[in-house]
């Protein structure tokens, strides 16, 4: 018996008894539905981080104040104020592999205009900062090299704390007050969404650093240097030019260790990525089980099916049908159940990734690895679970087999 | 053709089943022959070891001892997968209670057995078709059994059996379940099968009036065959080869009934096969001769 025959025998066994049959697969279809779905969800998250990521600009390097040692204690990153904007001059000046250097502070603040308020992030940027971000206005314009210089009261904001502080004025041109010193709005940042680890980058006002500086904090130092190398390719090269400018202007002696840290972007991505592809294995995994259940419902129903059709097997046996052929026969029908049970397995996969990401807002992505890891897996189940029963069916004895009532 | 050899040929066939602690003998010694288009009836009662003899005939069982030439081929010890191709070929089967898959058209019963085997999809529906019409069912391809009376029913197992044109087949008390007049009907169409095609038919009956039909009786007890007769109303010619035949089968007969109490293995007084070759032709050729055009391939 060819397999295109067994096919249609067990095509036509299996349209006998729809209901049964749809429910067997329905095990089988939750399984693979819930292994796209939720291995959907772990891929989309891991996009959208590496997205927002990339989003940061694929050549930034930070450069933060680093962790001091006192009496054997690390301090946390920034509790030095060793960084200068001396220093991020000097990186601008000295290193080849830079273009374009942003001295940064910040700081929450309670942000005023009229009649409401919001709290926020105040940051103190340099004016490179929308090219390093690669950061587009929506309206009007960012702070110049000009406002920069003279500590200019002007300030930049975010989409959200637009939405929340000027629900119904264009913002460009209006004051805004920031621990009660009025601040000109000059433009409005386009709107980013949330950075890879949930922060909503929208909620900011950025003014110049030099601002932040005399006018908010009274400080001299900054507390981290945002820098973007020339190319992806000289991001290394960036790097290490940075490290000795750095370790030149701060006296250190050689063997002594770094008073500040210098993070490139693939770092982050990294340690994001690593994350979440755990957090897909762990979804995918708990799925599986639900695979693993279908499977043997599918087993179950084998079973059944093979004491239920004895009398056939056993005819099939008087008229010539092989052992190999009734193992075939019912291994094929089970193969069938589960792959029945896995394309509709996969619509519904993708159908339920689409529905959380119209309901929950959370980013999905359906990708083919996963479909055809869940469908052959799904195969697999149906091989695995199908042997058994059918290794039942094609050992029986043909006269019994006839003789069952 | 003329040297063929008797299409069944069972030797001291012992068949034993274990149950428990007690050793039952089914079959005790049987020794049989039968020739091409010859039409048996196998008599007995209940126990009497007649369904494990048709059993081990129609290869879905395998004897303990003894040897079965079918077409000259020893089959006694075949492996399984040989058995299922050999019942496929050779053997029709048509039981008491049809056997019938239910919920399957008549046409994809008939099919059955032509999909255990390397066929066109067109020549099997051909076939199929063909068998139907041979048993008078040209009209009926779609219908399921449960929509065809009794008689209907057992005229599709009958043209299932014999839908792979076999040399054999194997009727287990096929009126058991229909009344007198379809029963008589069923009759028919296999004593037509046998006197038009030539087809060996074996069936086994309690019932003398269904017995009545075939030319030869045998009967059996306690796993013996007692008794092998001819009937009247046979065809000149196969009346001949069966007398023929009937001469030395007497003679085993009567060895196997009186050596059946000492056990197993009992033999006949030597066989003599030359003897018995010469008596088989005369029974084959004008059966064969008329079923020839009918039988395309002989699933040889």
């Amino acid at each position: 018996m060819n397999v295109w025959i067994a096919l249609r025998v067990a095509l036509r066994s299996l349209s006998k008894n729809t209901l049964r049959t749809a429910l067997t697969a329905l095990g089988v279809i939750i399984g693979v539905g819930a292994v796209i779905a939720m291995v959907s969800i772990g891929e989309g998250a891991k996009v959208s981080v590496q997205a927002s990521i990339d989003r940061l600009g694929t050549n930034v390097i930070m450069a933060f104040a680093g962790s001091t040692m006192r009496g054997g204690a690390h301090g946390g990153v920034g509790s030095t104020s060793t960084l200068t904007d001396e220093d991020a001059a000097a990186i601008a000046r000295e290193c080849p592999a830079v273009q374009y250097v942003s001295p940064g502070v910040r700081r929450p603040a309670q942000v005023v205009y009229g009649n409401r308020n919001w709290s926020t992030n105040v940051n103190g940027n340099g004016h490179a900062y929308q090219y390093i971000r690669d950061w587009p206005m929506a309206r009007g314009s960012f702070y110049t090299q000009r406002h920069e210089a003279t500590a200019a009261k002007v300030a930049v904001v975010g989409a959200t704390v637009v939405k929340n502080l000027f629900p119904d004025v264009d913002p460009v041109g209006v004051t805004l007050r920031i621990s009660n010193i009025p601040f000109r709005v000059i433009g409005v940042l386009s709107e980013k969404g949330s950075n890879a680890f949930g922060q909503d980058q929208d909620d900011v006002v950025m003014i110049p650093y030099t601002t932040a500086q005399k006018r908010l904090m009274g400080i001299t130092n900054i507390s981290a240097i945002l820098v973007s190398a020339k190319s992806s390719g000289q991001v290394q090269e960036a790097v290490r030019q940075i490290t000795s400018v750095l370790r030149r202007r701060h006296r250190l002696q050689p063997g002594a260790p770094n008073d500040f840290f210098v993070r490139t972007q693939l770092e982050f991505s990294e340690t994001a990525s690593e994350s979440n592809r755990i957090m897909t294995l762990l979804l995918g995994s708990i799925a599986a089980i639900s695979l693993l259940v279908g499977g043997i419902g599918i087993m179950n129903i084998m079973l059944v099916s093979v004491t239920e059709r004895t009398r056939e097997i056993g005819i099939r046996m008087a008229v010539g049908a092989k052992r190999g052929d009734i193992l075939l026969q019912f291994l094929i029908e089970a193969v069938v159940l589960s792959l029945l049970g896995g394309i509709i397995g996969v619509a519904t996969g993708i159908a339920t990734a689409k529905v959380i990401t119209w309901l929950a807002g959370w980013p999905t992505l359906v990708g083919v690895q996963a479909i055809l890891l869940a469908f052959g897996f799904a195969v697999l189940i149906g091989l695995f679970f199908g042997y058994y029963p059918a290794r039942a069916a094609s050992a029986l004895n043909p006269i019994d087999a006839l003789r069952y009532e | 053709m003329a040297a063929e050899p008797a299409v069944i040929d069972v030797r001291h066939l012992v068949k034993t089943y274990r149950m428990g602690e007690v050793e039952v003998r089914a079959l005790n010694g049987v020794s049989l022959t039968i020739a091409a288009g010859d039409y048996v009836a196998v008599m007995g009662s209940s126990g009497s070891g007649k369904t494990t003899l048709m059993n081990i005939l129609g290869l879905l069982d395998v004897p303990t001892q003894g040897s079965y030439l079918l077409d000259g081929l020893e089959v006694a010890r075949l492996a399984p997968r040989e058995l299922a191709e050999l019942r496929n070929r050779k053997i029709g089967f048509v039981f008491q209670n049809f056997n019938l898959l239910p919920r399957t058209t008549a046409l994809e019963n008939v099919e059955l057995p032509l999909l255990y085997r390397s066929i066109s999809s067109r020549a099997r529906h051909q076939r199929a078709r063909d068998a139907l019409a041979r048993v008078g069912l040209a009209d009926r391809h779609r219908h399921r059994p449960n929509q065809l009376s009794g008689g209907q029913q057992q005229r599709v197992a009958i043209a299932r059996a014999l839908v792979n044109e076999p040399r054999v087949i194997l009727a287990d008390e096929p009126t058991g379940n229909l009344d007198s007049v379809t029963g008589e009907e069923m009759m028919q169409v296999l004593t037509t099968l046998n006197e038009r095609d030539g087809i060996l038919i074996m069936l086994v009956t309690h019932e003398q009036d269904i017995a009545r039909h075939a030319r030869r009786r045998v009967h059996v007890r306690d796993g013996c065959i007692i008794a092998d007769e001819l009937l009247d109303g046979a065809s000149p010619a196969s009346l001949a080869a069966g007398a023929a035949q009937q001469e030395q089968r007497a003679g085993e007969g009567r060895a196997g009934g009186e050596g059946a109490p000492q056990g197993a293995g009992v033999v006949s007084p030597e066989p003599v096969p030359a003897e018995r070759q010469a008596a088989a032709p005369p029974a084959t050729p004008p059966a064969e001769a008329a079923s020839s055009p009918s039988m395309p391939e002989m699933g040889t």
